[in-house]
């Protein structure tokens, strides 16, 4: 397939979207249109007056960023029309400053001063902020103080904070996605939300596209897919969905900025947002980190080194975890070690050049307990090493005052490991990769049978970014536009199955085989886009208007991808945004190339003893080519007020967004017709042989993947926080979300019929019933008390949620209610021709099926965390997940399955010590 | 016990003549009778009085009658000097049998005496040595393993089996046998629709019609296999004191299997587990399934050996696909044989009365009339709490049975044998499960001395 993408016409349409892109007679007037000798001329010092290299500045108005040299000096051009500059700075360890620049200092020399993150500052942003930024006008930001905050073992500790997310104890035990705006309705849901997030590292995505660790797809269908671990505990891998968060530690990010609503068109694959995470490079002292939390530990250190004679600065960063999930024995462990390095070097002041490495290692062990006879066993490992160079080029023309390649590689081995003890009869088995009737093999019951998914994830990308600017009448437009294209692949050994060990042996007509990933093609998503960002003062109001394009090719379909974002802001502190944006998310290698169907049909399954023995079978191999799968995608609109006030600001966000061609996995109905056989002896040798009679044999074990799951969420993100209240040194924060979230697979559900109910005479094969639809509504409110006492470095956060409304809707009629039956010839006989379609009996006969589940009752959890920091070196702290030990119970009881139902809200209380050095 | 037969009517005859004296022949003739029962047959005692005793004149067909008194005798005081044949028949009601003898029938059991050619000529006594002439005993349980072996090295719930025992006197056939799993509600949950020990109350099943009381006059089966049959009803003949062995399947788990290429998978402990490759019978569904629903894939554990007999399925809920005893004693088991001219298929179906919305698709189970069952066992938890409602009438098993080690134990349940009659076992059936079983340490299907507990 990826010959077709980069095919003449994709080039062609790309051509053609540049120019329409381009503002027209652009190429004329990009060298009158700016002067290239304004320049801002300043420097960045630190406490003592020392120039800070290697400090970031954007210029919020231009979108252009620049680094300070060697003793902290930098020089912006000034890009006009334009009467002031918002210039932000950013630096390792520093705490970030914004500063507006207006015309009257063009000429001057501007000095820039940057603090060391310290509790004793007076204004921290301990929490994140929401704010509008270039990427979009609802985004969440978590500055290096907020994210210290949280005492994460991993990214998702951090993200679990953030608004309509139930907070939980932190976690590494088990793998950890996100899913943003749209509520969670588990499974299919779930899996595609979590997959449209992109994470965003350094302007690279980090990709999970070529994860593969999933068996057989068409036998386990697609969340089944995924291997558990042992001793039911939790599948250690995320095929099909978003990367594992927990494999991200955070110490040596400086920023996150969440993405929920309309993105910038630069970004793809982010159906349902995208987390950008920043780190930076630059001197700076050694950093110690350890967080305990129970049977949790992590450790991380990390340096930045100024390299000699311009030689750039170097950053490492080591982090190390593990997790026990109960201490008192070693069953279940998790182990992480994170290491990066990142080095950046500017040449002259044209160009800048960051490289970084990072390696990763992940153990998921569930390792055999003693005492267990089917001496169940699993691990998941991983290792990924990932290059990424970012190079940046500042021109003197004004249509690519910049231009930056990002390239980036990486390469992993993950395996998956999963064994049980099988203690079965001898059993007819076969492998074979052809389709026929033949006799198979038997194999002796009792082996240890084990499960095995080697993958060689490799994924690429490169990601070419021009940025300038062009006047449109008196208007200064940032012109914003590139392509990126990345390529996934899987090199692994594959599914493993040795013929004499299969786990899955002659299981609903399917048998574990092997599928070598080695000769699957490479999936090749491209893309180009354009931006143009305007800015305009129209009666006393400020237009910030984004109208951005996309177009991706992802699996052989285009897809244009209008993104538009408006803001306008009064001088009053109001502003009002609109967004509305399409995205797609390509589907994976998971997706793409799941292993062969396999049916393999006994017909014949007789043991006497070894010696005498038949297991005649028929197989039927059917490739799976998913080249019809389309990307998924969704469109969202989303609205916004907001009010920065002195002491209250408020922001209120509404938005609705619509999933289209989400992936899931179906069943396929089958019908064999095949000769009946009987054995006879020959030469005391059990034979076989025709006996002129056939027998029709059904199956649905064969899933495929599809583009069925639509989904429809709307909402309302209500923030309102406070300044610090001087008298009590206390600011408060509190946001509301309420959401309402529609999920449908467009696939009718099929039942074999187990009676031999006849219907007007036509024996009923299968039932089909409607489609799996639901509704879910969910409520919750969080306010944070944040007191902060610089004086003595001090900082206590009360964080306490509410959960008032958890709801999920599901018609019971329409979900009970046959639609159809199927004959002996798969023919669909819609239940509306049927004298009697009552006769279909309802899907699951289980009484205590209910149209909703609620959240019967009220609940909250708060959470306290205190930090004291010791001269500015030391800081320790502590956080209590549950403080209060908040454990309302909710007890009931049915009368149908005569079942008590106890439901304990809030897991038992976890308290997370940390200590920060810096020397 | 043929030759002791003749010794004695020898010894008779012997002592009739001896005794005989010169007399008119017109003279009248007493016959004193003293009945006595076969050691052999009868080792407890049993009361003689009410035997019917007829004499017939064989010259001039003149019949006489008389019952015998409380000692097993009787006098005649004049008869006229002939040839006679004597006959006596002792019926003894089937419970007072039951009671003396500890082997449980249900129909009244007779004793005969016949001699023909009798000569009166003097004063004579006689003894008759009634012998049983109905049959006594029927078949009965003599092993039930549910149990199953250790699940990671033995054969788990494999190696189950059942063995049916011929506990009469005469010569019994197995066709059309019929062993059923009894199925009752799997908790001890209160609610509606149960009866007050909990169990569910049958009679509120939805359709539930018919003569007698739902829950005493019936067993309700989950799964019903039939011993299959020819023409004439006697494919199958089992000699008294014989058993029959029916497997789930029938293969020697104790036997590695040898792949082709000669490497061996062995079992992991072969003691732990047994031979059943010689079983009378085996389970095997998937036949049933074709019949029942077209297209199903075969379930992969129900293998057949083509060596050994199949049973036919009459009946199985679709959620047992393989003749799966339960190993925690959660489910009790019974034999019957289907009244002449009555088709087991026929049996109704019904669902359990919790169950209020039937389709298509509700689970039903086979009503079993208590008049067929021939035997019955109630099995249980060996640990007290865990033990759910008893699902047989007390009619068909009084007690109930379990073997102390429970599930995946490898112990087998037994009936006690209550007495060795030459040679014969007599297995203790007093209809109360909780005496007449005990259990083996590990199950026996060699049919041998071993698979007896006394």
């Amino acid at each position: 397939m990826p010959m077709r993408i980069l095919n003449l016409r994709s080039v062609l349409l790309s051509m053609a979207l540049l120019c329409v892109m381009l503002p027209p007679g652009a190429a004329q007037t990009s060298g009158a249109a700016q002067n290239p000798a304004r320049q801002l001329n300043g420097v960045v010092i630190d406490e003592k007056g020392i120039g800070i290299e290697f400090v970031t500045i954007h210029i919020k108005e231009s979108g252009y960023s620049s680094v300070s040299g060697p003793k902290g000096v930098f020089s912006l051009p000034i890009p006009s029309p334009i009467s002031q500059m918002t210039l932000r700075f950013s630096s390792i360890g520093r705490k970030p400053l914004e500063r507006i620049i207006t015309s009257d200092q063009f000429a001057d020399q501007i000095t820039v001063h940057l603090v060391e993150n310290s509790l004793t500052m007076d204004e921290i942003d301990i929490n994140f902020r929401i704010t509008t930024t270039e990427n979009s006008s609802s985004s969440i930001v978590y500055d290096k103080e907020a994210i210290a905050q949280v005492r994460a073992f991993s990214l998702i500790d951090v993200l679990n904070t953030l608004p309509g997310r139930e907070s939980v104890s932190p976690t590494i035990l088990s793998p950890q996605t996100i899913n943003l705006r749209g509520g969670d309705q588990g499974g299919a849901f779930n899996l595609n939300n979590t997959l449209g997030v992109a994470i965003v590292m350094d302007g690279i995505r980090l990709s999970n596209d070529a994860n593969m660790q999933n068996r057989a797809l068409s036998q386990f269908g697609m969340a089944g897919s995924i291997l558990g671990g042992a001793n039911s505990t939790n599948s250690s891998d995320v095929p099909f969905q978003g990367m594992d968060l927990r494999d991200i530690p955070v110490e040596t990010i400086e920023r996150i900025e969440v993405v929920q609503g309309v993105a910038s068109a630069k970004y793809s694959e982010i159906t349902d947002g995208a987390i950008l995470i920043e780190r930076q490079a630059g001197r700076t002292p050694y950093q110690f980190n350890i967080n305990i939390n129970g049977g949790s530990t992590n450790y991380a250190l990390s340096k930045g080194f100024a390299l000699l004679e311009n030689g750039g600065a170097i950053n490492l960063g080591i982090n190390y975890a593990s997790s026990n999930a109960d201490p008192r024995d070693k069953v279940k462990q998790y182990h992480r070690v994170s290491n990066s390095l990142m080095w950046t070097k500017s040449f002259g002041s044209a160009i800048r050049n960051t490289f970084s490495a990072d390696f990763n290692l992940r153990r998921d062990h569930v390792h055999q307990d003693p005492d267990d006879d089917s001496r169940r066993m699993s691990y998941s490992r991983e290792n990924r090493l990932r290059f990424s160079n970012r190079f940046r080029l500042t021109t003197a023309s004004a249509l690519a005052r910049t231009i930056s390649l990002n390239l980036n590689y990486s390469e992993g081995r993950q395996d998956n490991y999963a064994q049980w003890h099988l203690n079965q009869l001898p059993k007819g088995y076969t492998n074979k990769d052809t389709t026929g009737t033949y006799p198979g093999v038997v194999l002796g019951g009792r082996y240890l049978a084990f499960e095995q998914i080697v993958g060689n994830p490799i994924t690429a990308s490169a990601d070419l970014h021009l940025s300038g600017n062009y006047r449109l009448g008196t208007l200064l437009v940032n012109l914003s536009y590139g392509a990126n294209s990345s390529y996934s692949n899987n090199g692994g050994k594959g599914i493993i199955a040795e013929s004499d060990r299969p786990r899955w042996v002659n299981n609903n007509m399917t048998n574990a085989r092997p599928y070598d990933y080695e000769s699957i093609p490479a999936l090749i998503n491209t893309g180009i886009y354009a931006n143009n960002q305007i800015r305009a003062n129209i009666g006393g109001y400020k237009l910030n208007s984004n109208l951005g394009l996309r177009y991706d090719i992802q699996n052989g379909y285009g897809t244009w991808q209008p993104r538009i974002n408006n803001t306008l802001e009064s001088a009053s502190g109001w502003a009002l945004s609109l967004g509305y944006g399409i995205s797609t998310k390509s589907p994976t290698l998971a997706h793409r190339y799941p292993a062969p169907t396999y049916i393999d049909i006994p017909l014949l399954d007789l043991y006497a003893n070894s010696n005498r023995h038949l297991f005649l079978v028929h197989t039927e191999k059917i490739i799976n080519d998913n080249s019809h799968l389309k990307p998924s995608r969704s469109r969202q609109l989303e609205a916004g007020l907001s009010k920065q006030g002195k002491t209250v600001s408020s922001s209120l966000f509404a938005y609705a967004k619509w999933n289209t061609d989400g992936f899931n996995s179906a069943p396929i109905l089958r019908s064999f017709y095949l000769p009946d056989y009987e054995a006879h002896d020959v030469d005391g040798q059990l034979s076989y042989r025709e006996t002129g009679t056939h027998t029709l044999h059904l199956t649905t074990a064969g899933n495929t993947v599809l583009n069925s799951v639509r989904s429809d969420s709307y909402g309302l993100e209500w923030y309102l926080s406070t300044v610090q209240i001087e008298p009590i040194m206390t600011s408060f924060s509190l946001n509301h979300s309420v959401s309402h979230s529609y999920y449908f697979n467009d696939r009718e559900r099929l039942r074999e019929n187990t009676t031999g109910l006849t219907v007007d005479g036509i024996r009923a094969t299968y039932f089909a019933y409607g489609p799996e639809e639901s509704k879910q509504w969910a409520m919750m409110s969080k306010l944070t008390t944040t007191t902060h006492i610089p004086r003595i470095g001090f900082v206590i956060l009360m964080n306490a949620d509410v959960n008032w409304l958890r709801r999920t809707h599901r018609d019971r009629n329409a979900y009970m209610q046959g639609i159809a039956i199927y004959d002996e010839n798969l023919r669909r006989i819609d239940a509306a021709n049927l004298s009697a379609p009552d006769l279909i009996p309802q899907y699951t006969t289980s009484a205590s099926y209910r149209d909703e589940t609620r959240q019967p009752i009220i609940y909250g959890v708060i959470n306290l965390s205190v930090t004291k920091e010791i001269r500015k070196n030391i800081r320790i702290g502590i956080s209590a997940y549950n403080a209060f030990n908040l454990r309302p119970q909710h007890v009931t009881y049915s009368e149908v399955s005569q079942t008590e139902t106890i439901i304990n809200y809030n897991s038992a209380p976890t308290v997370t010590g940390g200590i920060s050095i810096k020397f | 016990m043929k030759t002791k037969f003749i010794y004695i009517l020898a010894f008779g005859v012997l002592f009739i003549t001896s005794c005989r004296k010169d007399k008119d022949i017109s003279q009248p003739v007493a016959l004193s009778i003293q009945l006595e029962t076969n050691p052999e047959e009868v080792s407890f005692d049993l009361p003689l009085a009410g035997a019917e005793i007829t004499l017939v004149n064989k010259a001039n067909g003149a019949e006489y009658k008389a019952v015998s008194n409380a000692g097993g005798q009787y006098a005649f005081s004049s008869l006229a000097p002939g040839t006679y044949t004597i006959s006596v028949l002792l019926t003894i009601d089937a419970q007072l049998y039951t009671e003396r003898s500890g082997n449980y029938t249900d129909k009244s059991v007779s004793f005969s005496y016949t001699m023909d050619n009798v000569s009166l000529l003097d004063d004579t006594s006689i003894t008759a040595i009634l012998s049983l002439s109905s049959q006594v005993g029927d078949w009965v349980f003599k092993q039930i393993y549910n149990y199953g072996s250790n699940t990671s090295q033995g054969a788990s719930f494999r190696d189950v089996f059942v063995e049916i025992y011929n506990n009469s006197n005469t010569t019994l056939y197995a066709d059309s046998l019929i062993f059923a799993i009894s199925y009752g509600k799997a908790n001890n949950n209160t609610g509606s629709y149960l009866l007050d020990n909990l169990q569910f109350d049958w009679s509120q099943s939805i359709g539930m019609t018919g003569p007698g009381d739902a829950n005493k006059d019936y067993v309700y089966a989950k799964a019903v296999y039939m011993i299959p049959s020819n023409d004439t009803g006697n494919r199958y003949p089992v000699a008294p004191g014989k058993s029959i062995i029916l497997a789930q399947t029938a293969i020697d788990h104790t036997k590695p299997y040898v792949a082709a290429d000669g490497r061996e998978v062995g079992i992991g402990d072969a003691e732990l587990t047994i031979d059943l490759s010689k079983a009378d019978f085996e389970a095997y569904q998937y036949p049933y399934e074709q019949k029942t629903q077209p297209g199903r894939a075969q379930y992969r554990f129900d293998v057949d050996n083509p060596d050994v007999t199949d049973v036919e399925v009459i009946y199985s809920i679709s959620g047992n696909r393989d003749m799966v005893l339960n190993p925690q004693g959660r489910e009790s088991f019974i034999i019957f044989k289907a009244p002449a001219g009555k088709d087991p298929n026929t049996l109704p179906l019904y669902a359990v009365p919790t169950d209020r919305d039937i389709n298509a698709e509700t689970t039903v189970y086979q009503q079993i009339p208590v008049s067929y069952i021939l035997d019955g066992v109630e099995v249980h938890h060996p640990i007290a709490t865990s033990r759910l409602p008893r699902r047989l009438p007390v009619s068909v098993d009084a007690g109930f049975t379990f073997a102390p080690g429970g599930q995946y134990s490898g112990q087998s349940l037994v009936r006690r044998t209550k007495e060795v009659f030459a040679g014969r076992r007599i297995l203790q059936d007093t209809n109360n499960s909780s005496v007449d079983f005990g259990y083996l340490e590990k199950a026996d299907p060699s049919k041998g001395n071993s698979s007896f507990i006394d």
